[in-house]
């Protein structure tokens, strides 16, 4: 076992996976203690599965590094399922629904997760070896997807941030009017840090983009793992804890996209990490003084880059206050931490509602809208109004594999099941830990969370929650997991079995997070499939409107192509989101009438883009143009052929480009005026 | 790492800086990239880790996700004040502000936070014995990321070909002009035959044009008649080998 104390002070009850505590405080930073067992090396395993003995001492002398244990195998085998990995994606670009495709790539996956998770849920791995497998596995999982579009950015938010650090980099401003998503230009952090590097590294904003997140993955499954080693007082339990956050189901794809959440998490383990260490150290500690600091510029970093994640985290910081008064009302000079959050959380929750209103006022009705539309269709659902959302089906009403539906299942459960006696465990164990307890009642967030996936309206922002929320259920389920690793079944069997257990944990959350088989994997172009639907041909209309119309032109178009133009064309596409301007009649209605040439004018719209695949099949991400759209979500039959050719007979109206499958109009002068 | 050489190093880095930022391609791109990696998202943080903490306070890993983490935070942070400069965010306002950062990391580094021994104490560092299966690791995930980028490059697409018109402005004699375009996105050399109809009547006809594959093909064409009042011009294209069969079509209204 390996454990961690505090230097020059005495230590807490037993050793630290027993009793979990560091109540000792801590005048410096977690120290490793060699494990007790030497972990076999490389070679061994290796020599193992050739059929060759090997005593362990000749292994272990072989390998050269006992602290080490077995980080060379799983770095090559992390190496190798990435290889599978890409080799699935090459794959299903060149050989589309191949059978092989699907299991080399899920091979890929757990050839990356699981050795991993069995050794970080074993007892001999080292702190240092725990430290390395979560860097190499965090920053394995991003490279999953990387490799997924290696030359370009091509989810869906990545366009939408992609707009900021462009207007950031043309003009050396903030705030600047981004049509494709208005409150991100409010929320700048990450395009900030993005267009420094393009600028003094030469980058593009993609390269640039990479590498920031590269880095702020890095930061983000440290920081949490020294902050679960810190509150919970082993290396064991940090290990899996950071394991089990590493299951999230936005973890894979939407926390590694270029978007504001992949920057605002890792911050946010920042400061909790700096927090846990200042709450634990004692006063006259001249570290306190660097970790305020840091907790401060780390706090002030996240609200300037994220709003969910800096109101989740005052969410937070006002629980584990509220925690820690009543601790110390409780349990006096016994209770674990030294010093309270309150300052900070008071000037962070300061900072954080002053952003909203003063720089950022939009982002209330952003937020607030679909949690109050989803609550209401809840509330409709229990009462017998509404029928529910109908789950493990996308958008065309495909029913997904019985398969991933049982993982996703299975996987929900476990958790759910999991923290009961997680929490019972943390209060055992942690209950005079503000931090562990304020950890415990954030877990409480997902199961509370669970009931708007039933929603339309809210099940996104219940998918949003599950960034946050993992950190602090991956802290309680790593508690109940290393309670029971200690407990009268601990043995090889019950290692195994927590392996297998965190391992459908981990598929069930990477299906409930990657969507529908198609949005998993690359391929040719789909309908209204987000990723999969951007190539060439609308990539390179947008290029050509920038290269020849200038930028921020008045463009009405539907969804995908208007995340192009807007992105990397430096159009201004109409939509709800900007103006308040529904444009989907224009394209839907038979004919153009009076209705139409209202929307045009009230838009100012200069340019038309018409894309003719979308009449070839139903949208997969169940809307054409936006929400507003009729029998948006629900579309039984493909938008009418002759709803898109309509254009071709209008009068002042002329097409300037023709390639294909996109056309674009150019709107008469006289159209706009009254 | 002492104090001397630590200073030594951010001081040179400072210097290569001010050169790949000052002196057009007074550095290479690799260069330039391997000099901004740290001092955008390291130095920044190292700077202010290692004035706040004490000395031997942190160990190995803290220290990294200090000077990353702290690094982010306070680039996002200075965008803030560096937007509200009459300089903006531009190049120069960036290579001064990381300059001071450098400065300041090798000022304030009174401590011996990066050595190898601190390292060691605090993580395991891999032995030569042990290099093989790490560097068997990377060129595993290099053939891997090569595999990425020549499956996405190679990904069988749907070929096409863009033809454009748009007004340009007029010409010295006062003529009205159109600008006609084609770019050919196939996989192999075309031969278009391109007309521009004025009211109905052919006035331009290119009978072979040969744009082999991402080239572009423009002409400036003035309308001796001028814009046709409430008419339209209309460009077709066709490919040489169904020559009449329309493959593109654009057209430009009078109003618009």
């Amino acid at each position: 076992m390996s454990e961690i104390h505090a230097i020059g002070q005495p230590r807490a009850g037993r050793a630290a996976g027993q009793t979990g505590h560091a109540r000792g405080g801590a005048a410096r930073m977690a120290t490793a203690v060699a494990p007790r067992r030497a972990a076999p090396g490389w070679p061994r395993a290796l020599a193992i599965a050739l059929g060759k003995r090997l005593t362990a001492r000749r292994a272990a002398a072989r390998a050269g590094a006992g602290a080490l244990g077995w980080l060379p195998t799983l770095t090559v085998l992390a190496a190798l399922g990435l290889f599978l990995v890409s080799w699935a994606y090459s794959g299903a670009r060149d050989r589309p629904g191949a059978p092989w495709i699907e299991p080399a790539y899920w091979c890929g996956l757990l050839l990356l997760f699981v050795p991993s998770a069995a050794r970080l849920i074993s007892a001999a791995a080292s702190r240092g070896e725990r430290l390395w497998i979560v860097s190499i596995l965090g920053f394995g999982l991003y490279l999953v997807k990387v490799f997924r579009s290696p030359q370009g950015f091509e989810l869906h938010d990545e366009f939408l941030h992609y707009r900021t650090a462009d207007d950031i980099l043309r003009t050396g401003r903030l705030f600047a009017d981004n049509p494709l998503l208005p409150v991100s230009a409010h929320f700048p952090g990450l395009e900030i840090v993005t267009s420094a590097l393009a600028r003094v590294g030469g980058l593009s904003i993609f390269a640039a983009g990479i590498v920031v997140l590269a880095a702020a993955r890095l930061v983000l499954v440290l920081a949490l793992y020294l902050a679960y080693e810190r509150a919970g007082g082993s290396s064991r339990l940090a290990g899996i804890a950071t394991l089990l956050y590493l299951c999230n189901p936005k973890l894979l794809f939407f926390d590694a996209q270029f978007s504001y959440e992949s920057l605002g998490l890792p911050l946010v383990a920042l400061v909790i990490m700096a927090m846990v260490c200042r709450a634990q150290s004692r006063p006259s500690d001249s570290s306190r003084f660097g970790l305020t600091i840091v907790a401060l510029l780390g706090l002030a970093a996240v609200i300037v880059t994220h709003h969910l994640t800096s109101y989740a985290f005052a969410f937070f910081l006002s629980l584990w206050t509220a925690t820690y008064y009543a601790l110390a009302a409780r349990y006096g000079s016994r209770a674990t931490e030294r010093v309270g959050p309150a300052g900070i959380a008071l000037l962070g929750m300061a900072l954080t509602f002053s952003w909203a209103l003063y720089i950022a006022p939009a982002v209330v009705d952003y937020l607030a809208s679909p949690v109050e539309r989803g609550l209401r269709e809840l509330l409709s659902i229990v009462t017998g109004h509404a029928q529910s959302r109908q789950l493990f089906r996308d958008n065309t009403g495909k029913v997904a594999p019985a398969w991933e539906r049982i993982a996703q299942l299975a996987s929900t459960t476990l958790i759910l099941v999991g923290l009961v006696p997680g929490l019972y465990a943390v209060w055992r164990r942690y209950r005079t830990s503000a931090a562990a307890m304020a950890l415990a009642g954030t877990a409480l967030l997902f199961p509370l969370s669970l009931p708007l996936r039933f929603t339309e309206a809210g099940a996104e922002a219940s998918d949003r929650a599950a960034g946050f929320a993992f950190i602090a259920v991956g802290f309680v389920l790593a508690v109940a997991l290393d309670s029971a690793l200690h407990g009268r079944w601990a043995g090889h069997w019950l290692r195994i079995a927590l392996t297998a257990l965190t391992t459908l944990v981990f598929v069930g959350e990477v299906i409930v997070g990657g969507g529908p088989a198609w949005s998993r994997l690359p391929g040719p172009y789909l309908v209204s499939a987000d990723a999969r639907s951007i190539e060439p041909q609308g990539t390179d209309a947008a290029a050509w409107m920038r290269a020849f119309l200038g930028p921020d032109n008045r463009v009405a178009t539907d969804r995908i192509n208007g995340l192009l133009t807007g992105a990397l064309g430096e159009q201004y596409p109409i939509a709800h989101v900007n103006t308040g301007i529904d444009v989907a009649p224009v394209f839907f209605a038979p004919g153009y009438g009076s209705v139409q040439q209202g929307i045009i004018r009230q838009g100012k719209i200069r340019y038309l883009l018409v894309d003719l695949r979308l009449s070839t099949a139903l949208p997969l991400e169940g809307v054409y143009i936006d929400g507003s759209e009729p029998e948006a979500l629900q579309h039984h039959t493909p938008i009418a052929p002759a709803a898109l050719a309509k254009f071709t007979r209008l009068v002042n109206l002329s097409q300037v480009y023709d390639g294909g499958a996109i056309l674009i109009y150019r709107i008469g002068v006289s159209t706009h005026e009254p | 790492m002492s104090r001397k050489p630590l200073a030594a190093v951010l001081g040179t880095a400072l210097v290569l800086l001010v050169l790949a930022l000052l002196v057009p391609g007074g550095l290479g791109t690799s260069l330039r990239l391997l000099i901004a990696l740290p001092l955008v998202l390291v130095l920044p943080g190292y700077a202010v880790t290692a004035a706040m903490f004490p000395r031997r306070w942190l160990g190995f890993p803290e220290t990294i996700v200090f000077s990353l983490g702290l690094s982010l935070a306070i680039l996002a942070l200075a965008g803030l004040a560096l937007s509200l400069t009459p300089w903006g965010m531009g190049t120069i306002p960036w290579g001064i502000f990381l300059g001071i950062m450098a400065l300041a990391a090798a000022g304030v580094a009174r401590r011996e936070l990066l050595t190898v021994a601190r390292m060691g104490r605090s993580i395991p560092v891999p032995a030569a014995r042990t290099v093989l299966p790490f560097a068997a690791a990377a060129l595993i995930v290099l053939a891997a990321l090569r595999m990425a980028v020549v499956g996405e490059a190679q990904q069988p697409q749907a070929g096409f070909t863009q033809l454009w018109i748009l007004p340009a402005p007029s010409d010295a004699g006062n003529r009205a002009l159109v600008r006609l375009g084609i770019t050919n996105r196939e996989p192999v050399t075309r031969r278009y035959i391109l007309q521009l109809v004025v009211e109905g009547r052919t006035i331009r006809r290119w009978p072979v044009l040969s744009v082999a594959p991402g080239q572009t093909w423009q002409a400036t064409v003035p309308l001796s008649s001028g814009f046709p009042a409430g008419g339209k011009v209309e460009a077709t294209l066709s490919r040489a080998t169904s020559p009449l069969s329309i493959y593109r079509r654009v057209w430009l209204e009078h109003d618009t």
